[in-house]
C-alpha cells in the first residue's frame, strides 16, 4: 500500500477547501479519502469548521437567501439593516416570524390564507410557483402555490415560476400570471432572472412588451403607466405594448448596464439615467427614486440617440467588495477592494456608491456627471491613479492619500492593456481617492475624463457620497 | 382563495424551531458533501423548501438532523447533476461514504455553533486575528500570507491546524456538556 504523507494530505485538504486544487491534486486527495477513514474524518472536521466559521462570520449568504431577499425589517418610519455578522441570528428570527405569521393566518382561517386589504389575492387556477423567500407576505418558504394574480401592498416575495424564472418583488405590486412564460406587471417593481431555462420569457406592461432572451432584468410600472426597464445581465428586447414582438415593432435591444423608460401615451423609449440597487444583489428598489438619504439624482449631458447606459446608486453600500459597475464578464464583477494587505479605508465605508460605466473606446460620448445632493456631504471621486488628474479634479477636490482597487478586470480591454497581473494573476486598477466637501444641498458637476476624441486608456472614475 | 399544492397543515412552531436551530449544521453538512461553500447556499435553500413541504412526515421521536440530512444529501446530488459532474471533490462512492459517516456522528445542532464561539474565545489574539481576516473580512489565505510576509504553504498549514484545533475543542466541549447532562 502506498504511504500517504500527512503533510501532503493537509496541503491537499486545504487546497480543496480553498478551491485551488488542481486536477491531479484532486485525484491524490480522493485516493487519500478512499483508503483512510482517518483522512475522511480529518476532511469532515476541516470542512465542518470551515463551513461553521463561514456561517458564523456571516459570509454565507444563506441567511438572507433562505428567508429574505435582504435582511431588513421595515417599520413605518425606518429600515433596520442587520450587519453581516448578525445575519444568521436575524434570519432565524425572521424564519420563525415568517412561519409564525403563516401559522396564525392558517389557523385563524381554518386552513385558508386570510384575504384582506394587505394580503395577496390569488385565484385558484393559475401558474404554479414555488415560494423561495417571503417577508410580510402570507406565503411560507417552501410552499407551492397556484397564482393567476398577485396583489401586495407591502412586504417582499421571491418565487420560482414553473418555467424556471425566478421573480423578486416588493410591495406595492400588482402582477398577473398569464402562463409560466408570461407575466403582466400592472404596478410596482419586479426583478426577473430567467436563467438558461426560460429564454423567451415575456413581461407585459401597459406601455411595453419585454422579451427576455436569457438574462436578469428589473422592471417597474408607475401609477402613470410608464415602464422603467434595467438590464442587469444579458439582453432584453423592448416592443410596443399590445403588438406582436416582430422586428418592425422592436423599439430597442437593451444590454447589461442599460436602462430605459417607456411612456404609456407616446409609446416612446427614452434613456433612464440612474437607478438604485439593493446591496450587491442587483435587485432594484424604486427605479426612479433612489433610496438614498443624500443623492436625489444622477444625470449626465449625453444626448446621443440609442444610448442607454445608466448610473447605479447603492445606498450605504461602500465597503470591501462593493459593486463598482454593472459591467461584468461571466461571473466576474467589477468591485471596490482595499489594496493588498490593507484594510478598506474606514472613511469610505458605508458611503453611497455610484456605479459608473466605462467609455467604449472613442465612440462613446464624454460625460459631465451631475450629482443632485440633498444635504451637506463629502463627495469622493475614485480616480485611476495611472492617469493625470484633470483640472476640474485637481482644483475642486483634494487627494486624500487613500487608495483603492477596482477589479478584477478582464485582459482584452484598452484600459487593462498595460496592467500587470497581481500575484493571483488578477488585474486590478489602483484608484486615488479625491474628496470635496459640499456644505449645503447642491448639484455638483464632475467633469469628463479626457478631451473629446482623445485616446484614454484608463478606467472610468468611481463616485461615493457620504453625509457630513 | 389560495390553494397550496402540498400539505395545508404547515409546519408546527416546534418544527420551525428545529429547522431554524439546524441551519448551521445543515449548511456544514452540505458544504462537506459539496467540497466547498460554492452552491451551498442554493442547496440549503432547496433543502429547507423540501423539509417544509414534507414536515408532516417528520416523526418527532426521531433525531431531526438525521432526517433533514437525507433531504440535504438528495439536494446535493441534484446540484451535482446540474453541474454536469465537473470538478466534483467527492465522487459518488466517496460522497456516500462521507455522508453516512457524517450522519452517524452528528447529533448536535446549534450547540456546535455556541461551542465554536467559545473555542474561538480561547484562541490567542494572533490566531483570532487570522480567523477574522480569513472568515470575517474574507481575505484569501495567500493575501494574508503576503501581508504578513509568510510563505503561502506555511500559512495554509497554519489555517489547517487552526481549524483542527477548533474542531477538537468543539468536540471536547460537546462531550463535556453531554457528560455534565448525563
Amino acid at each position: 500500500m502506498k504511504h500517504h504523507d500527512p503533510k501532503d494530505f493537509e496541503h491537499l485538504c486545504h487546497a480543496v477547501l480553498e478551491g485551488t486544487v488542481t486536477e491531479s491534486e484532486l485525484g491524490q486527495f480522493q485516493e487519500h479519502l478512499r483508503r483512510s477513514a482517518a483522512a475522511r474524518n480529518a476532511y469532515a472536521k476541516q470542512m465542518q469548521i470551515h463551513a461553521l466559521l463561514t456561517w458564523q462570520q456571516g459570509r454565507a449568504a444563506v441567511p438572507s437567501s433562505v428567508v429574505l431577499p435582504s435582511i431588513e425589517f421595515q417599520s413605518s418610519s425606518k429600515v433596520i439593516s442587520f450587519p453581516f455578522g448578525k445575519a444568521a441570528l436575524a434570519a432565524a428570527a425572521v424564519l420563525i416570524a415568517t412561519f409564525a405569521f403563516w401559522l396564525v393566518s392558517d389557523r385563524n382561517q381554518g386552513g385558508a390564507v386570510a384575504v384582506n386589504q394587505d394580503a395577496p389575492v390569488a385565484a385558484p387556477k393559475g401558474v404554479m410557483v414555488d415560494i423561495l423567500a417571503s417577508s410580510g407576505a402570507p406565503y411560507q418558504v417552501g410552499q407551492r402555490v397556484a397564482l393567476d394574480r398577485l396583489e401586495m401592498s407591502t412586504g417582499s416575495l421571491r418565487f420560482r415560476v414553473s418555467s424556471g424564472a425566478v421573480v423578486d418583488l416588493d410591495g406595492p405590486v400588482s402582477l398577473e400570471f398569464v402562463d409560466p412564460m408570461r407575466l403582466r406587471l400592472l404596478l410596482g417593481n419586479v426583478t426577473i432572472d430567467v436563467g438558461s431555462e426560460a429564454k423567451g420569457f415575456v413581461l407585459d406592461t401597459a406601455s411595453a412588451l419585454l422579451l427576455d432572451i436569457g438574462t436578469r432584468f428589473g422592471a417597474s410600472v408607475g401609477e402613470d403607466g410608464s415602464t422603467d426597464i434595467v438590464v442587469l445581465d444579458g439582453e432584453v428586447e423592448v416592443y410596443r405594448a399590445g403588438e406582436p414582438p416582430t422586428q418592425e415593432n422592436r423599439l430597442a435591444s437593451l444590454y447589461e448596464g442599460e436602462a430605459a423608460r417607456m411612456t404609456s401615451r407616446e409609446a416612446k423609449i427614452q434613456r433612464l439615467q440612474a437607478l438604485a440597487l439593493k446591496g450587491d444583489r442587483l435587485a432594484i428598489r424604486g427605479l426612479n427614486a433612489p433610496d438614498s438619504a443624500v443623492i436625489t439624482g444622477v444625470t449626465d449631458n449625453i444626448t446621443k440617440a440609442n444610448f442607454y447606459r445608466c448610473y447605479t446608486i447603492t445606498p450605504g453600500g461602500m465597503g470591501e467588495g462593493a459593486l463598482a459597475s454593472l459591467a461584468h464578464r461571466w461571473h466576474r464583477k467589477l468591485c471596490w477592494r482595499a489594496l493588498p494587505g490593507q484594510l478598506f479605508p474606514r472613511e469610505l465605508e458605508g458611503a453611497d456608491v455610484i456605479g459608473t460605466f466605462q467609455r467604449r473606446a472613442n465612440r462613446q460620448p464624454l460625460a459631465d456627471i451631475n450629482l443632485e445632493l440633498s444635504r451637506p456631504c463629502a463627495v469622493y471621486v475614485l480616480f485611476d491613479s495611472r492617469a493625470t488628474p484633470p483640472e476640474w479634479l485637481r482644483h475642486g477636490f483634494r487627494d486624500t492619500g487613500l487608495r483603492l482597487r477596482s477589479g478584477p478586470w478582464w485582459p482584452d480591454l484598452v484600459e487593462t492593456k498595460k496592467l500587470k497581473p497581481d500575484a493571483n494573476g488578477e488585474l486590478y486598477v489602483v484608484h486615488s481617492v479625491w474628496r470635496k466637501d459640499v456644505p449645503v444641498a447642491a448639484t455638483v458637476t464632475l467633469g469628463a475624463l479626457a478631451i473629446k476624441s482623445e485616446k484614454y486608456p484608463y478606467a472610468m472614475y468611481g463616485i461615493a457620497v457620504k453625509p457630513l | 382563495m389560495d390553494r397550496t399544492a402540498t400539505n395545508t397543515s404547515g409546519p408546527t412552531p416546534e418544527f420551525v424551531q428545529l429547522l431554524t436551530s439546524s441551519q448551521s449544521a445543515l449548511y456544514a453538512f452540505i458544504v462537506s458533501l459539496l467540497g466547498g461553500v460554492n452552491d451551498a447556499n442554493d442547496v440549503l435553500q432547496e433543502t429547507n423548501m423540501k423539509l417544509c413541504r414534507k414536515c408532516s412526515e417528520y416523526d418527532p421521536q426521531q433525531p431531526f438532523l438525521r432526517w433533514a440530512y437525507s433531504f440535504a444529501r438528495f439536494e446535493v446530488l441534484a446540484c451535482r447533476k446540474s453541474r454536469q459532474r465537473s470538478r466534483l471533490v467527492l465522487d459518488d462512492g466517496l460522497l456516500a461514504t462521507v455522508a453516512a459517516e457524517l450522519e452517524d456522528s452528528s447529533e448536535e445542532t446549534d450547540r456546535q455553533m455556541k461551542m465554536l464561539e467559545s473555542c474561538i474565545g480561547q484562541l490567542n489574539a494572533r490566531q483570532r486575528e487570522l480567523i477574522a481576516a480569513r472568515y470575517g473580512r474574507g481575505e484569501a489565505v495567500q493575501d494574508i500570507a503576503r501581508r504578513l510576509s509568510r510563505p503561502e504553504n506555511a500559512m495554509a498549514a497554519l489555517f489547517y491546524r487552526l481549524r483542527k484545533l477548533l474542531a477538537d475543542c468543539v468536540q471536547l466541549l460537546l462531550a463535556k456538556e453531554k457528560e455534565a447532562g448525563a
